[in-house]
């Protein structure tokens, strides 16, 4: 093997062996990125399953409030018939004890 | 003017190789020496080391062109391409440094052009493994 093919051959592999190194390198890096949008990913999921949660929980708890208070109209609607009633009773009897005197 | 550069800067990065592999890859199988030369003929010429030279990027060339599709073979068939154009241009730079007689010749046209191909060679070949690693890291 004369020398300017030596040399070509030894700078072709030395060549290919630095670059294959740095493809290594390169997609060590991107892995690397990877890894940390994956981390920051699985946080956010976190937080928004925690957020998801936390809704459902206040919806629930919305439905049970609103039965409440429709229960409670309904009782205050009998009471008001009720009060009125015993407003027109207690009318009747003053005018049955003035009526007696 | 800056928009125009980017332009340009665009065309590198985001542009892909494909059909220019395939055109670029068609017209070098065609140029190559191998079809248009005999073995004697190289050899009366005292080429015959050229001539294997030529045989070799053949048979890469015609590598890479049935294995397009597969951009993973592809690849190596580029990367092997690429270190035999090291390999030569390389051979080729050692000559016109040592040998006065042989920078006589047309050597700058000649390294203005080996260089513009190498780069070119070189773009293609980090387009393949960079889409390669991203499919990769993918899945």
């Amino acid at each position: 093997m004369d020398k300017p093919t030596a040399t070509a051959a030894l700078v072709a592999v030395v060549t290919g062996a630095v670059s294959a190194g740095a493809f290594k390198f390169y997609e060590f890096i991107l892995n690397q990125k990877r890894e940390v949008q994956k981390e920051e990913k699985a946080e956010q999921a976190l937080y928004r399953d925690d957020l998801i949660k936390r809704v459902e929980k206040l919806e629930e708890e919305r439905d049970e409030h609103l039965q409440q208070i429709i229960d409670l109209m309904t009782e205050v609607a009998g009471l008001k018939v009720e009060v009125g009633y015993v407003k027109r009773e207690n009318e009747i009897l003053k005018l049955k004890i003035d009526a007696m005197r | 003017m800056r928009s125009f550069f980017k332009a340009y800067k665009d065309i590198l990065v985001y542009h892909d190789y494909g059909p220019l592999l395939l055109f670029w890859n068609v017209a070098d199988l065609a140029n190559n020496r191998v079809l248009w030369m005999s073995y004697g003929e190289a050899l009366d010429g005292g080429n015959e080391w050229a001539y294997f030279q030529y045989c070799l990027y053949f048979v890469v060339a015609l590598g890479m062109l049935f294995s397009l599709p597969n951009i993973r073979s592809c690849s190596r068939f580029v990367g092997t391409y690429l270190l035999l154009y090291i390999f030569s241009t390389t051979r080729f730079l050692v000559n016109v440094f040592s040998d006065p007689e042989f920078a006589a010749g047309e050597v700058g046209r000649s390294i203005v052009v080996t260089s513009v191909y190498f780069t070119l060679w070189v773009w293609i070949y980090v387009k393949m493994r960079v889409e390669i690693m991203h499919k990769d890291l993918r899945g």
